[in-house]
C-alpha cells in the first residue's frame, strides 16, 4: 500500500514477527488464508528493503534460509539506526 | 503540528480507546489539528451505532461522534475490518442483504489507503492498540 | 525516538525490547498499565538500568486511576499529563508504539 503511494519502505520483523516469514507453512490444514503469497509479492511493489532482526532470529534458532524470502538479518543497533532515521514508524 | 492516529483495540476492553480520545482533547486545545482517526482491526468496534453502556459510565462511540461533529475530526473504520466483523457500510448492507445502519454518527468506511494517506500527510502518526 | 509502551513489564516484553534498543536522546513514555513499571521495587529495576540519556516518562493520570503515588515511584522518573504527552510527540520523531 505504502509501495503504491510513492513511499520509501523498509518492512522490518523482530521478534516473534519472524515467525510470519517462516517456509512450509501449512495454513490450509486450519482453513487460514496463506500469508506466504504477500511476502513473495513484496518485490511486485517494489519492497525490496526487508530486514530481520538478527538478535531476534538467532534466539529463535531460525536461518535466514529457512525463510520465504531474501532478508539481511541486521543487529539490532543497526536496525534501531534505521527506525530512527524514519519520519513515521507504524505496525499493523 | 498535524496528528493522525490508529486505533487497533476495542472500546472498553482495552484502555485504547480512552486514550487516545483524552490526546486528542490535549492536542486540539494545544492548537494541533487531528488530521484523521484511523480505526483498524478490532478498534472498528469504536463505531457501532447501537453500542449502550450503563447510564453511569462514559458513551464512548458517542465521545467520537461529538468529537466529529464539534471539531470535525475526520473518523475512518477500515473496510476489510469493518465486514468481516458485521460493521457494514449503508450502501454495501443494501447490496449484500445486512443491516444498513450499523455506522454511528461521525464515521466513515474506506480502505487502508486513507490510513497510509493520514501517515504520509500528518507530521506524527500515533497508534493505540491492546 | 520516542517509545509509546502501554503494557507491565509483567505482561509481556514489549517494554523490555524498547530498553535493549534505547540510546541517548531516546525517551520512553510509559501509559496504561506500563505505569505499574515505575513502582519502585523489583519490577522497576529493568527502567533503572537505562542509561541517564535515556528519559523515562509516566503519564499521570493513569497513576492517579490506579491509586499509584508518585512517592511510590523510582527517583529519576519524570511524569506528565496529556498536554505533556502531546508535547512529547512534538518534540519527537519518529514516534513508535510498541505492543
Amino acid at each position: 500500500m505504502a509501495a503504491a503511494f510513492d513511499q520509501r519502505v523498509v518492512l522490518v520483523f523482530e521478534g516473534d514477527g519472524i515467525y510470519a516469514l517462516m517456509k512450509d507453512q501449512q495454513a490450509e490444514v486450519l482453513d487460514l488464508k496463506d500469508n506466504s503469497l504477500i511476502f513473495k509479492a513484496l518485490s511486485i511493489y517494489d519492497i525490496n528493503d526487508v530486514a530481520v532482526e538478527k538478535e531476534s532470529m538467532q534466539a529463535r534458532a531460525i536461518k535466514t534460509d529457512q525463510l520465504l524470502i531474501p532478508v539481511v538479518a541486521t543487529p539490532r543497533h543497526e536496525l534501531k539506526q534505521r527506525l530512527q532515521s524514519a519520519d513515521q514508524v507504524f505496525s499493523l | 503540528m498535524k496528528i493522525s492516529l490508529q486505533i487497533n483495540a476495542s472500546p472498553y476492553q482495552h484502555q485504547a480507546a480512552d486514550s487516545a480520545w483524552h490526546f486528542i482533547q490535549a492536542a486540539i486545545l494545544s492548537g494541533h489539528e487531528v488530521y484523521r482517526v484511523f480505526f483498524y482491526h478490532d478498534g472498528i468496534f469504536n463505531a457501532l451505532r447501537d453500542a449502550r453502556p450503563p447510564g453511569d459510565e462514559r458513551d464512548i462511540v458517542k465521545r467520537w461522534s461529538d468529537l466529529n461533529a464539534k471539531h470535525g475530526v475526520d473518523l475512518v473504520v477500515c473496510v476489510s475490518s469493518a465486514q468481516r466483523r458485521g460493521l457494514l457500510e449503508q450502501t454495501v448492507a443494501k447490496k449484500l442483504g445486512g443491516y444498513q445502519a450499523a455506522l454511528a454518527d461521525g464515521f466513515r468506511i474506506a480502505g487502508l489507503g486513507l490510513l497510509m494517506e493520514a501517515i504520509i500527510e500528518a507530521d506524527r502518526h500515533i497508534t493505540f492498540g491492546a | 525516538m520516542l517509545y509509546i509502551i502501554n503494557k507491565n513489564p509483567s505482561q509481556n516484553l514489549a517494554l523490555k525490547n524498547c530498553v535493549d534498543q534505547a540510546i541517548a536522546g531516546d525517551v520512553i513514555l510509559l501509559i496504561e498499565s506500563a505505569v505499574y513499571a515505575v513502582i519502585n521495587a523489583a519490577q522497576s529495576t529493568l527502567l533503572q538500568s537505562l542509561d541517564d540519556q535515556v528519559s523515562v516518562y509516566a503519564l499521570i493520570p493513569d497513576l492517579q486511576a490506579r491509586g499509584i503515588a508518585l512517592d511510590q515511584c523510582y527517583r529519576g522518573v519524570n511524569v506528565v499529563d496529556y498536554a505533556g504527552f502531546v508535547g512529547l510527540v512534538t518534540e519527537h520523531q519518529p514516534v513508535r508504539s510498541c505492543f
